[in-house]
């Protein structure tokens, strides 16, 4: 029961940043900072594509996620301004979502422990990877056209829904 | 002597005692199995034998023998004070116990199996006597006689074998040749005393009274760990030994599981004191093994082994869970008076539900893998020998399965979810001591489940040995 | 070079994390961080398994890039529904967001 290669310290390192952003990320009182910690954690998994020889999703994870989900998050936090100054207000009183905490640590540490004894059955090392950009494209066109028309009607529909729900607070 | 010396920490001895057994099991299951062999007596060989088919089984006992010490020690000074004498008396008979559960699993010899099979009674005995619930002295006599009595009818099948092929051990055994005629005799003797361990229906009259008037952590073992010895040793020794004459009765064996499997579910469905209930379950989870073992296949006597190691971890969280209450809310044992427990004893009850998920046999827990396991047994037997009755009680046997799920769910809402009553609002979470075995029980539940092959690797090769010899 | 089996471990951390948050916080905003979070988790597992293939493929990379593009635009749309809320009830706590209940 081994991890196989023990993880060299540029991966011990990445990971604390991703795990520690995201706990932050719902931890940290102000909302703003949580926003910002969020950041932080999805610069550290585009850091794991530039490990997993995947530059194309690391970039765009950063231009994606970073630059354009984490701006919006924080611009709807900060046009709900009146609940960031409630935000340290904010209990959770037990209740039964206290179970959660247990639920989640329960599940992660079993996927974690299959993992680890699992490990000897897994792939140690990696072939030396040919996955240059270009590739993608055509894998994209020919192998999955499919999702590609649907990722574009989504994309139509959720542009559609945005600006009906811009009008809907409009009217009201 | 520990026990005036430290009062309830004594329980840490025994700790580290089993402990250590656990490591050793895992050592021998990483090995492939360990055997040892010792010149006993003219009976014959004094034989521990750890192979694929006991690692898991032992491995189960000793877990859970391990963890029940530590759960003892809060619980039983619930139970018993400040009478610091009595904690050694205690921990001594409980790690008796587990000597004998685990001896039973290791025997190669039929009298040493025996042997420890009676070891295992005399200390639960006294644990029931001395430190039961409700009418403990009657129960635990009852307790004792059902069980003797089994034992005896499996000693005669036992003595028969071993006077007509010359020799106790079981390899020599294999070899020899009984006489055709007696056959089945032997067999309905040592079948009938082992089920009355399993508890199969019509036998399982001690069962409820036994497992709900013991102290919890000893029903923890009583329910999880004991009663399955009796299925193990009938594919150890009696499929072993027997197999041509076993094959015959297992069509009844197959009736009288599906038997146990709806009595059980059904009188669980109408229980209000959790340990009642949780007792009636065993029954039923029993059944489950004894449909498993009657069909005579690979995949289904593997999985009826998995199921014992499912049982052993499920009904350990739920036993455990039932006293974690018992000890918070000062002896609640009715369910129509629990409600609304997630939001006081949340760690308890994440424990509970997934205990409750290895009964029903949900994915990703090991109970989804032990009933499928149990099924396809019970489906292949079914169209290899063409036989329209054993295609119906295997369907019956999958219907059962939603009892099961019935009397979970409910089981769970009324206990967990739902409107805390006023008297319970003070009910705090269990100590440490009690929450780490609930939730260690809880992760190999899910790891097992997820990665079954672990457990898998061991069994299969070894019933694939047995039922193709 | 590391393990696969380490890359698992850190997605089900980060999954943990994301069910931590989903189920626990009562803060709209930070339910949509938590799902965030797990649609990473899922991303990065997807990532590893198709470079630790042998011989390592490109269509992992293409779910991912799905995944990303889907879980940006439900991101989105989500907030917008936040925005709405809070200007209809006031508040962003999910406690109180329960005016469509029978």
């Amino acid at each position: 029961m081994d991890l196989g290669i023990p993880p060299d310290v540029p991966f011990i390192i990445l990971a604390t940043v991703t795990i520690v952003g995201a706990i932050l990320a719902l931890q940290a009182k102000e909302l703003i900072y949580g926003a910002i910690s969020l950041a932080i954690s999805f610069i550290g998994i585009a850091g794991f594509f530039v490990f997993l020889d995947a530059p194309y999703l690391a970039m765009l994870q950063i231009a994606v996620y970073v630059g354009a989900v984490v701006v919006l998050i924080l611009f709807t936090i900060m046009l709900v301004r009146r609940e960031v100054v409630e935000e340290t207000t904010e209990h959770e009183e037990g209740g039964e979502s206290s179970m959660g905490l247990w639920i989640a640590g329960l599940l992660a540490v079993s996927i974690a422990g299959v993992a680890a004894l699992a490990g000897p059955n897994l792939p140690q090392t990696v072939q030396p990877a040919n996955l240059p950009i270009s590739e993608l494209g055509p894998v994209l066109a020919i192998s999955y056209p499919v999702p590609l028309i649907i990722l574009a009607l989504l994309l139509s529909a959720a542009l559609l829904g945005a600006l009906v729900l811009a009008k809907l607070e409009r009217g009201q | 002597m520990a026990g005036v010396r430290w009062g309830a920490k004594a329980g840490w001895l025994s700790f580290i005692a089993l402990a250590y057994s656990t490591f050793l099991t895992l050592l021998a299951g990483a090995q492939g199995g360990v055997q040892e062999y010792y010149n006993w007596s003219p009976i014959g060989l004094f034989g521990l034998k750890a192979d694929g088919l006991s690692i898991p089984i032992l491995f189960t006992i000793a877990l859970l023998c391990t963890l029940m010490s530590i759960y003892s020690i809060p619980y039983m000074k619930h139970v018993i004070g400040d009478d610091t004498r009595q904690f050694g008396l205690y921990y001594a008979l409980l790690t008796l116990y587990s000597v004998g559960m685990m001896g039973a699993v290791l025997a190669t010899n039929l009298i040493e199996f025996y042997l420890f099979f009676e070891l295992m009674l005399i200390p639960s005995y006294f644990l029931i006597a001395k430190w039961g619930y409700g009418d403990r002295d009657r129960i635990s006599f009852m307790y004792f006689m059902w069980t003797h009595i089994g034992a005896l009818s499996f000693l005669a099948g036992i003595l028969s074998i071993g006077y007509l092929s010359g020799s106790f051990d079981l390899a020599k055994i294999v070899a020899s040749t009984i006489p055709a005629n007696l056959r089945l005799l032997i067999v309905g003797l040592m079948v009938v005393g082992l089920l009355v361990k399993m508890a199969a229906f019509g036998l399982h009259i001690w069962l409820p009274h036994a497992h709900a008037e013991a102290p919890t952590p000893i029903s923890a073992l009583l329910s999880p760990a004991m009663i399955g010895i009796g299925g193990y040793a009938i594919v150890r020794l009696v499929l072993t030994i027997l197999p041509t004459a076993f094959f015959e009765i297992s069509t009844i064996l197959s009736i009288w599981a599906i038997v146990t499997m709806f009595y059980g579910g059904a009188m669980a469905l109408v229980q209000d004191d959790i340990k009642r209930l949780l007792a009636y379950s065993s029954v039923s989870q029993m059944g489950y093994i004894l449909l498993g073992i009657s069909s005579f296949q690979a995949l289904g006597v593997s999985g009826s082994m998995f199921q014992y190691v499912t049982h052993g971890l499920g009904k350990g969280i739920l036993f455990m869970m039932a006293g974690a209450i018992i000890m918070q809310a000062h002896g609640l044992r009715s369910i129509s008076k629990m409600g609304g427990l997630a939001s006081k004893m949340p760690i308890t009850a994440t424990a509970a539900i997934i205990g409750f998920l290895t009964i029903m046999g949900i994915p990703p827990t090991t109970g989804f893998i032990s009933e499928f396991l149990i099924f396809a047994g019970s489906f292949n037997e079914a169209f290899a020998t063409n036989s329209m009755l054993r295609i119906a009680l295997s369907f019956l046997g999958v219907v059962s399965t939603a009892l099961t799920a019935g009397y979970s769910l409910w089981a769970v809402k009324r206990i967990f979810f739902g409107k805390l009553p006023d008297e319970l609002n003070n009910v705090t979470e269990a100590p440490w001591i009690v929450t780490a075995p609930l939730l260690v029980l809880a992760a190999i539940s899910l790891i097992l489940g997820i990665y079954p092959d672990l457990v898998e690797k061991l069994l299969l090769p070894a019933v694939k040995m047995i039922l193709g010899g | 070079m590391v393990a696969l089996s380490s890359y698992i471990i850190v997605s089900a951390a980060l999954l943990g994390i994301g069910i931590y948050g989903l189920t626990v916080k009562k803060n709209a905003m930070r339910l949509l961080f938590a799902i965030e979070i797990i649609v990473n988790a899922a991303n990065l597992n997807f990532a590893a398994f198709t470079r630790y293939m042998s011989p390592p493929q490109v269509s992992g990379q293409v779910i991912v890039f799905y995944s990303i593009a889907a879980a940006a635009m439900e991101a989105a749309v989500g907030l917008a529904l936040i925005l709405v809320a809070f200007r209809l009830n006031g508040s962003i706590d999910v406690r109180k967001l329960n005016k469509l209940k029978g």
